[in-house]
């Protein structure tokens, strides 16, 4: 009896996965043709010309940057300059230091001259206190903020509260932009006079590029396996999902390494709130703002513009990191949960929130229950051992074919990496994929929900080389 | 299942092989277009002289008759480089003519091309070259019904600078509105004649239409608009006053204070604040009683700029000095103090 009923839970489990895996298949494939038409659309267009008009005149609207600091030593050197040196007609760049322990404040008065100075911050939202306002002896329009530690989010919201602009964008202290970033993820919010509140760029891996002075020279890959892979993932991730669900105007993460939001709307939300995953709670708050003032705001996300970033190149602060971001999905989700299949909050409550809740948080669990299955399956043996293999192809479709798709869908329409062997390379390492780097990050996103359950709090120290020279 | 997982193989197979044989497809089309790129790059090394020599001179001994796609890919890229970087209406002149002659096919077909990117390309290229011998063309392909929006923008732009009389219709009967930033941009890039063609129709404008035409007044310094701009100052709209004393601001006209009391009043704070900024440009000592007032205002901005403006006016520092000393009002304190450091002066109790 107990040998019929394990059998029979051991096919649930195989359906069960099998279904899902069909399920989320189709998903992905419907996003990815959305991308690619959308995509090639643009393919090969001028790069300067759209933008000439917004970079010529003075009434472009001006931009706060704010540049949450902590513990960035290493980086943030070359992050600022490279701030400094963006094409953009009118921006202010801020610095927060949020109690860093180690020099970063320091580094920064030597750097770039900075005063103190007696400033007035209109407080819009509330924030730990803030010890000094620096201004920048060189450059009149970089400022400093000294505050207590208070996270990532506080930090934000400092900068919120000193800014000057009508519009600001958060940038990670270890990023690195392209030097016509702004202008091209500003043109959507000028072009629909702010009917856009919020937009998003595409973010690349910095490992393996050449960067002085905080400008990309050179666009590279990184000799590391563990790097490829997540430079296929970032592609993967921005060029297949986002396009697809930013043209319906259901974008639920605009990244905390780069996106533009419109302050009037983020201080109606409240700011940005103490979560780990402060940059996607946000997001859904502003699309329940929209919802609530019934307006048709949009949230957008521009393939293009492109901020490079820093990736872990250790096992262990990569799995920190998937393990932290898992944990701030399931922190908005939750906080947003009577969301869910909620026909008030429109495509949002019926579309979005159901994938990101049954693809993105419970995704890993149900290709660990395939893992799990095509292991017992072929120590069981059976009719289920071929089960099992038909099981492994559709995660190797859904681990390695889609990366593959997304690596040459990059090379059909985006063209950013100049050499054939980068592209080979990627292709073949993305083939790898489902062998052994999908296994590991699901094992972490996993390990992530675990965490939620036991309640483990914080963010787990990050190590950074810096990626400027 | 036997028969069903075999088709699932040979899916699974075919899939792979498609995606290798699109990589093969992709990876020689990288290496042709670098190949391709590195040759345009050659030719316009070479050719770049020459080039410049005619356009500048037209020597026709220096004439470059571009052969190829290679050479029709480095001329162009050269004479865009060109049209940006060079002043002077005789060589811009001699660009759109050598342009039209070498071009004008080219981008006759690529303006009717099934990808968007390459006929906005084209657009783009029209513009930058001046080219007039498309323009009958560029009218048909904006009346057309599934042009995109950026194509017909950019229609627009082209039309404006090349004084077609289309564009006055085009831009007051829209289809659906221009975005503001594009109604600034249309303004600015157009003649007096075009300019006092809006002037003169301005109350059959929409207003979506009107508070573009004020900014561009302040933006680019038409000064001779300036009795028109205090006729609106006056205006129902809330809108179109704010507007007009902004654009006097960024005109620097100093207008009589009698003239702004009654803004300072307003029950909306982005009237009040410009007119403290105006206050400040009439640099009239009598102003400095009423900017105390604006110091204790219910909105930040102001506040601050009721300072700023205090600044500007002669002893309008002493006088800060004092209200810092004297208020109880801990808004006004704060920022008189941020205010007068950043006039050089550090104020200690």
């Amino acid at each position: 009896m107990w040998n019929s009923v394990w059998h029979l839970l051991l096919s649930i489990c195989g359906w069960a996965v099998f279904a899902y895996m069909i399920f989320v298949l189709c998903f992905y494939f419907t996003m990815f043709i959305i991308s690619a038409f959308q995509l090639r659309k643009q393919y090969q267009l001028n790069d300067e010309e759209p933008y000439e008009d917004l970079l010529a005149v003075s009434y472009t609207t001006p931009l706060s940057i704010l540049v949450p600091a902590y513990n960035e030593s290493v980086g943030i050197i070359g992050s600022v300059r490279s701030l400094l040196g963006i094409e953009y007609p009118e921006y202010e760049v801020i610095v927060v230091n949020d109690g860093s322990s180690d020099d970063t404040l320091e580094k920064l008065i030597e750097e770039f001259s900075l005063v103190k100075m007696n400033r007035v911050v209109r407080k819009q939202v509330e924030t730990k206190e803030v010890k000094a306002v620096y201004r920048s002896k060189l450059y009149d329009y970089l400022y400093v903020v000294d505050k207590q530690n208070g996270g990532k989010s506080d930090a934000l919201n400092a900068g919120i509260n000193l800014s000057n602009y009508p519009y600001f964008c958060s940038i990670d202290g270890d990023s690195v932009l392209e030097r016509d970033a702004f202008l091209k993820v500003m043109k959507p919010i000028i072009d629909s006079d702010g009917e856009v509140i919020a937009s998003g760029g595409s973010i690349r891996i910095a490992n393996g590029c050449k960067i002085e002075n905080g400008a990309v020279v050179s666009i590279g890959l990184d000799t590391q396996p563990l790097v490829v892979m997540q430079i296929i993932e970032y592609l993967r991730a921005f060029l297949m999902g986002r396009i697809g669900l930013s043209r319906h105007n259901l974008l639920l993460i605009v990244s905390g390494a780069f996106g533009v939001f419109s302050k009037r709307w983020v201080i109606e939300a409240g700011g940005y709130s103490h979560t780990v995953g402060e940059d996607m709670e946000l997001v859904v708050r502003l699309h329940r703002l929209i919802k609530q003032k019934k307006t048709s705001n949009q949230i957008v996300y521009i393939p293009d513009p492109v901020c490079w970033t820093e990736a872990p190149d250790e096992i262990k602060y990569l799995r920190r990191q998937r393990n932290r971001w898992h944990r701030g999905l399931f922190d908005s989700l939750w906080k947003h949960k009577e969301m869910l299949f909620n026909p008030k909050y429109g495509s949002i409550g019926m579309i979005s929130m159901p994938y990101f809740v049954f693809i993105e948080l419970i995704g890993p669990v149900m290709e660990m229950l395939g893992y799990l299955f095509i292991v017992i399956s072929l120590v069981v043996g059976g009719i289920y051992v071929e089960f099992a293999y038909l099981l492994f192809l559709l995660m190797v479709v859904y681990g390695s074919l889609y990366s593959m798709a997304a690596v040459l869908l990059e090379e059909w329409s985006l063209r950013k990496y100049p050499k054939v062997s980068d592209i080979a390379k990627l292709f073949f390492f993305s083939l790898t994929e489902s062998f052994w780097y999908r296994p590991l990050t699901v094992i972490w996103r996993c390990h992530g929900l675990l965490d939620v359950i036991r309640n483990k709090k914080g963010w787990g120290d990050m190590q950074r080389k810096g990626v400027s020279q | 299942m036997a028969m069903s997982i075999q088709v699932v193989y040979i899916l699974f197979g075919g899939l792979l092989l498609l995606l290798v044989c699109f990589l093969s497809y992709l990876l020689i089309q990288k290496a042709r277009l670098n190949a391709f790129r590195a040759k345009v790059e050659s030719y316009k090394d070479s050719m770049k002289e020459s080039l410049f020599i005619y356009l500048y001179r037209k020597d026709e001994e220096h004439r470059v008759e571009p052969k190829n796609r290679i050479e029709l890919a480095g001329v162009e890229e050269l004479l865009s480089g060109f049209s940006a970087a060079v002043q002077g209406d005789e060589i811009l002149n001699n660009i759109t003519l050598y342009a039209e002659k070498v071009f004008t096919p080219k981008y006759k077909k690529e303006l009717h091309h099934s990808r968007w990117s390459v006929r906005m390309n084209a657009l783009y290229a029209i513009e930058d070259f001046g080219l007039t011998t498309l323009t009958d063309q560029l009218v048909q392909i904006y009346e057309k019904k599934n042009s995109t929006a950026a194509e017909k923008n950019q229609i627009l732009k082209i039309l404006v600078k090349l004084n077609r009389p289309e564009f006055v219709m085009y831009m007051t009967n829209a289809s659906r509105p221009l975005s503001e930033f594009m109604y600034r941009s249309l303004f600015g890039t157009m003649n007096s004649e075009q300019f006092q063609q809006f002037i003169n129709k301005f109350e059959d404008l929409q207003e979506e239409i009107q508070l573009p035409l004020i900014d561009m007044i302040g933006i680019n310094h038409k000064l001779k608009y300036i009795d028109f701009l205090k006729m609106h100052m006056k205006s129902s709209s809330e809108e179109l006053r704010i507007r007009s004393l902004k654009s006097l601001n960024a005109l620097s006209f100093p207008l009589r204070i009698e003239e702004l009391t009654n803004h300072l009043q307003s029950g909306i704070w982005q009237e009040r604040m410009m007119a403290t900024k105006l206050i400040g440009k009439t640099r009239d000592e009598k102003g400095l009683s009423l900017l105390e007032q604006s110091l204790k205002d219910s909105h930040f901005l102001v506040r601050s700029n009721a300072a700023q403006s205090m600044m500007k006016i002669p002893t309008g520092k002493e006088y800060l000095v004092q209200v810092y000393k004297t208020t109880d009002d801990k808004f006004s304190k704060d920022m008189a103090a941020e205010w007068l450091e950043k006039g050089g002066i550090t104020v200690v109790e």
